[in-house]
């Protein structure tokens, strides 16, 4: 079953878990939706996550699992941000779960 | 910590082996395994620049070889002489990894404590 | 000590080519499915005749091969329980 939803009058389809089935869909218009899904606000620490996975989709083509997620951002944006602490903080229930679906990406094989 | 090393036999885009093999290498170092990989015959192909596969529709895999590093995979090799069978040089690899002579691969393949070929 | 397991007819496949190049001396090859018959062919006999290799008597009867195989000492007829104890014999099993 497909399911799907209406943004900015355009029908948009997700899979069963809420992830974009089509990845070039997404903007970033498009991210506090998907957000509010997974009950989150996004502030500008959101947004530079979110931008990252993104862009590391863009470049490997796989959405991060959480070791690489924290390896990679500690080494571009830093120690104290790429530790999972701090990306807990901002996406409580799994960063790379709930980054990538924010950012649009197919959920990351077998993370937590 | 389990040795595992990961062989690609296969010419890429053509079938789907070396992405489950691609998957099965990645899922096993986000388990802390200690991953090797080694590209042999045909999949020495995987190593060419500017392939596009979403031409044929398949999916752009092979940008995610570049990420390996990431996983913290850090021995690539490739078989030298498989390499100079489809005159395929080392300075036009298209990500991180090393020529290789059979005998380096023999030596991976036994330390390994499991070889799983794609 | 690996037991290399090749499972597909060389004119298929290159597995069990690619096997050979990496092989060690000490290593043992399995014959099975279609991979066996390459054992008729005299070219594959020779490449073969330095490693221990091992068919599976239900592969030779099923493709009745049982009386034009070579009489080699190097080639081990095992039933299935034989395969399940060579593959503890060795210290790990590729199958290519």
């Amino acid at each position: 079953m497909v399911e799907s939803f209406e943004f900015n009058g355009q029908h948009i389809e997700v899979d069963a878990k809420g992830y974009l089935k089509n990845y070039t869909d997404w903007s970033p218009e498009m991210a506090p939706t998907l957000a509010a899904t997974e009950e989150i606000e996004l502030t500008e620490q959101h947004w530079e996550v979110i931008n990252f996975v993104r862009n590391f989709y863009l470049e490997f083509k796989t959405s991060p699992a959480i070791r690489v997620l924290v390896k990679a951002i500690g080494q571009s944006l830093g120690a104290d941000k790429g530790n999972s602490k701090y990306l807990y903080t901002l996406f409580p229930v799994g960063p790379a779960k709930q980054a990538t679906k924010i950012a649009g990406l197919p959920k990351p094989a077998k993370c937590i | 910590m389990k040795k595992v090393c990961v062989i690609f036999r296969h010419s890429p885009i053509g079938n789907t082996s070396s992405r489950e093999g691609l998957d099965f290498a990645m899922l096993s170092a986000s388990f802390e395994q200690e991953v090797s990989v080694v590209f042999t015959d045909e999949a020495v192909l995987h190593l060419l620049p500017e392939q596009q596969p979403e031409l044929v529709g398949s999916k752009d895999y092979l940008a995610t070889f570049k990420a390996l590093s990431l996983y913290d995979i850090d021995t690539v090799l490739v078989c030298q002489e498989s390499a100079k069978q489809f005159g395929l040089k080392e300075s036009e690899f298209n990500f991180e990894a090393e020529m290789a002579s059979v005998k380096q691969i023999q030596l991976l393949i036994q330390q390994a404590n499991e070889v799983v070929v794609y | 000590m690996i037991l290399h397991h090749i499972q597909s007819s060389v004119t298929a496949d290159n597995a069990l080519s690619t096997c050979l190049r990496y092989i060690d001396a000490q290593d043992s090859i399995l014959l099975a499915d279609d991979a066996l018959n390459c054992l008729l062919n005299t070219q594959w006999q020779q490449r073969l005749a330095d490693f221990k290799l091992y068919v599976l008597i239900e592969d030779i009867e099923a493709r009745g091969l049982s009386e034009r195989l070579p009489q080699s000492a190097n080639i081990s007829i095992i039933d299935y329980d034989q395969f399940v104890l060579a593959t503890l014999q060795h210290t790990k099993v590729i199958t290519w």
